[in-house]
């Protein structure tokens, strides 16, 4: 056994445990008011892009209903700038939007005539089912290749790098399709129209899965072949320890620190970027909706979405650095 | 109606078009081999915000749950809300007579008070509603209105048909939120909204009280399916997969590279969308194409039906009229007024003074490039139209004309950039209309006392502008065709605007589902009618 740091602190009396749960609370406090700001930078961040890329939105609004591509009269557009309040200032309008959710108000879209609670709420389950089954059938994938095939001959290990490689390389778009002809359309094992049943779920989250696994153990299996280097792992031989129990017990932990780190970026990914694995599987979700608000320019859609996955991201990182923990016993004394 | 987003990718059965007959799926015997009931799955492309507007993938939609005053058959206008009608001498009015029996599926009644409560919707939920010379609607009696028009309007009949002026109950208009008003407004209607899951699709269930079909329509009664699944499948390549593997009944634009294969395994429908087809349209007010030499070499130097035949694989048809596409009322056929010449083409160009050449070979006059900037909304103008659109930039190349293909995102497009007659040369765009008075629309250089936007040559000729009008309001239907096919053929041999393309809806059938079909005024699915066969 190695012997961690944390074994190597005693916690003992109450004193240092009381302390150290003030550390905690204010760790988590100040986690808090860190998400907050996160979700303050992102809402503003999106409003000023919104503002300040070229378009108009009372003329998109009005030739997206008629159809049309056409410049428009100030008489046309300016009930609908007052309707919206278009026509206020830049700084009014934000104004009233982070007043509004402050209030709890999402707003509404205006292309969709909907509140954005709403659409959201449609969306969210289809979306994050997907994201999580992904980013779980990765590691899936992912742990039993690098076990299998790195910290071993060159040969070996360069083989399985190259696999990895091709696979974060693949175009979602085009993953999708193939499993969509192969297993739906010929085989027909699963239906072509997707739902959000789990028998709907598997294609789509094996097309989401295969590029992260790729991502994913590359980035395990750098970390990994340092790890192997380690004297830790000579003398865990040394006692006796089997070479598959060094490396899936020890080494692996070592090397999972990066890929988990990576597992939280890739949830924040995985929220808003499925749109064509949306499109290819006709699949409701957070993605398609996203891309249309954004080109239509609908700004509270666009804020909402990226408010609820800022908040997810932040929720994910905050699990990301709990499983740190209990990966590497080493930083469970700096709690 | 107008320009759809929908990306012409598919191939039209010219044959169908052509003849224009009612194109549906069934025969004889299939009568016999019938199952009521069932659930009829059909996989479209786009989903619209809402299940009702002025965009023509609204059309699609409100079609199933709206029933409208006038039914199109073919270029025949036959009863359906309305049970016969008149117009006043100037034929600016027209008296329509309601059908008694009309329910909204709300229990709300069908009649005076429902059309007149409905105007205001349509005035304000379609965008292009001016152009129809429509004024108001005043009720005379309980079932009896007078449709007010500011111009004669024979085509008005086509434009209360083409599945925008549907009626809402009146109940439903004073008491539903926007949203309920977006996503399952309340019609009379052979279907009804149960449920739109965004980014799915719709459920219709079928309206078992419905007993008001148009006489064009098949039966009468409630629809032979008892539910329709309308799924949003945005990859064509999936919604043929959807069929070929039985999940759909119908799909939406098949791959043009599965077209054939749909024609020979499945039964098909397609339809020639009405209005002016993909047309190239030159800046006539500024700039080379001021010259009308200069636009007639350019037409001369490309070989557009070629370039047609080989984007689209003959399946698109070519169109040479710039102002009007095949299926449209009092088109005119001038496909063959331009054929691919050269030599033509350089000798216009040389007597307009294109004389001199730049280093890169362009034409130059006064110092000046012969170049013309060509921006397209990548949301109207799909990737295969995209390509023709480079075989024409290469083609002009050859007599020293510099073509800049500017492409446009979608939210570029609609927010109206290189929309100002300083920012380009040529446009090029479609736009669904079922009328000939579109050149009205797209050629008056004024709107209400502002720039027309619709007018995308920058025409400005009172003289033409009068004649069109006065063509839309000649009584007698031969001279009304004569000065329609002036003015179209005036409006080619000056070149204003030049047709490339047809924008067509193509859609591909499975066998077991008979009675499907297409509507001929604006290419509507008419599920009502459709029923599965045994075997």
């Amino acid at each position: 056994m190695t012997v961690s740091l944390a074994e190597a602190i005693p916690i003992g009396n109450g004193r240092p445990r009381r302390r150290q749960a003030a550390t905690l609370l204010q760790r988590v406090l100040l986690r808090i008011g860190f998400a907050l700001f996160v979700l303050w930078g992102a809402v503003t961040t999106v409003f000023l892009v919104l503002a300040i890329l070229p378009g108009d939105r009372a003329t998109i609004l009005l030739n997206i209903t008629s159809g049309q591509a056409i410049e428009r009269t100030p008489e046309e557009l300016a009930p609908i700038n007052a309707r919206y309040g278009f026509d206020q200032p830049i700084a009014a309008q934000y104004g009233r939007y982070v007043f509004g959710l402050l209030h709890g108000d999402l707003g509404t879209s205006y292309e969709l005539q909907r509140p954005v609670l709403n659409i959201i709420r449609e969306q969210i389950a289809p979306t994050f089912t997907l994201a999580i089954a992904a980013l779980a059938l990765a590691w899936v994938f992912a742990i039993p290749w690098t076990l299998l095939t790195a910290g071993r001959s060159q040969r070996l290990g360069s083989f399985g790098s190259a696999a990895e490689t091709v696979m974060a390389g693949l175009p979602q778009y085009w993953i999708g399709i193939l499993l969509l002809v192969v297993f739906a359309i010929e085989l027909r094992w699963f239906p072509v129209i997707g739902g959000t049943a789990l028998v709907d779920t598997v294609l789509p989250t094996v097309t989401l899965a295969i590029p992260l696994a790729g991502f994913i153990g590359q980035s395990i299996r750098s970390e990994f072949d340092r790890t192997m280097r380690e004297p830790f792992v000579l003398s865990a031989r040394a006692r006796g320890m089997s070479a598959a129990g060094v490396r899936s017990r020890h080494v692996l932990r070592h090397a999972l620190i990066p890929a988990i780190t990576l597992s939280g970026w890739a949830i924040g990914h995985l929220l808003s970027g499925t749109v064509l694995v949306e499109s290819v599987f006709a699949r409701p979700g957070l993605g398609s909706v996203l891309v249309n608000a954004v080109s239509n320019k609908d700004f509270a859609l666009v804020a909402g979405i990226v408010i609820l996955n800022s908040f997810i991201y932040v929720v994910i990182n905050l699990i990301v650095d709990l499983v740190y923990v209990v990966v590497d016993p080493r930083l469970r004394g700096s709690v | 109606m107008m320009m759809t987003r929908v990306p012409a990718r598919a191939a039209a059965s010219l044959f169908l078009a052509l003849i224009g007959g009612t194109a549906f799926a069934a025969n004889a015997s299939d009568e016999g081999k019938r199952i009521d009931g069932g659930t009829i799955t059909y996989v479209h492309e786009q989903e619209p915000p809402c299940l009702w507007g002025g965009w023509v993938q609204q059309a699609y939609l409100s079609r199933q749950v709206f029933d409208y005053l006038v039914s199109y058959d073919d270029g025949q206008i036959r009863p359906w809300l309305a049970t016969d009608w008149s117009e006043s001498a100037d034929r600016k009015t027209i008296t329509f007579h309601l059908r008694k029996d009309v329910v909204f599926t709300d229990g709300d009644t069908f009649n005076a008070d429902a059309v007149v409560t409905n105007y205001p919707a349509w005035e304000k939920g379609i965008g292009w509603h001016g152009f129809t010379y429509m004024t108001g609607v005043t009720k005379v009696d309980d079932f009896t209105v007078e449709l007010h028009l500011s111009e004669p309007n024979p085509e008005i009949y086509n434009v209360l048909a083409n599945g925008h002026y549907g009626f809402q109950s009146p109940k439903s208009i004073a008491n539903n939120t926007a949203e309920q008003k977006c996503l399952s407004p309340v019609g009379t209607g052979p279907w009804k909204v149960e449920k739109w899951s965004r980014g799915s699709g719709i459920s219709f269930v079928r309206n078992d009280a419905y007993n008001w079909a148009p006489p064009n329509a098949h039966h009468n009664g409630p629809a032979y399916a008892e539910r329709l699944e309308w799924k949003f499948v945005p990859d064509a390549t999936t919604r043929w997969g959807a069929l070929v593997s039985g999940e759909a009944d119908v799909a939406y634009q098949p791959p043009s590279v599965q077209w054939k294969a749909a024609q020979q395994q499945f039964q098909t429908l397609s339809f020639v969308a009405t209005g002016r087809p993909q047309a190239l349209s030159f800046n006539v007010s500024r700039g080379p194409f001021a010259d009308q030499r200069a636009r007639q070499a350019f037409v001369y130097a490309t070989d557009r039906k070629r370039i047609v035949d080989a984007v689209f694989k003959g399946a698109v048809p070519y169109e040479g009229n710039g102002s009007l596409s095949k299926s449209t009322p009092l088109y005119l056929n001038v496909d063959d007024r331009y054929p691919y010449d050269v030599a033509k083409a350089n000798a216009l160009l040389d007597e307009a003074g294109w004389t001199g050449r730049d280093a890169e070979g362009y034409r130059v006059k006064d110092g000046k490039t012969f170049e013309a900037r060509l921006p397209f909304n990548q949301a109207i103008i799909d990737a295969e139209g995209a390509i023709a659109l480079q075989a024409i930039q290469d083609q002009v190349k050859s007599v020293g004309i510099k073509v800049d293909l500017v492409p446009l995102t979608q939210t570029e497009g609609f927010s109206g950039a290189y929309s100002k007659p300083d920012q380009k040369e040529i446009s090029f765009g479609y736009w669904v209309w079922p009328s000939p008075n579109i050149l009205d629309i797209v050629y008056n250089d004024t709107l209400n006392g502002r720039p027309n936007g619709n007018n995308t040559t920058f025409f400005s000729n009172a003289g033409v502008e009068a004649e069109i009008i006065d063509a839309q309001r000649e009584a007698d239907p031969e001279a009304r065709q004569q000065k329609f096919d002036a003015i179209q053929q005036w409006f080619t041999d000056q070149a204003v605007a030049i047709g490339v393309y047809n924008f067509t809806y193509n859609v591909a059938v499975a066998n077991r589902l008979k009675g499907l079909w297409q509507d001929r005024g604006n290419g509507l699915l008419n599920f009502y009618d459709a029923y599965f066969v045994r075997g």
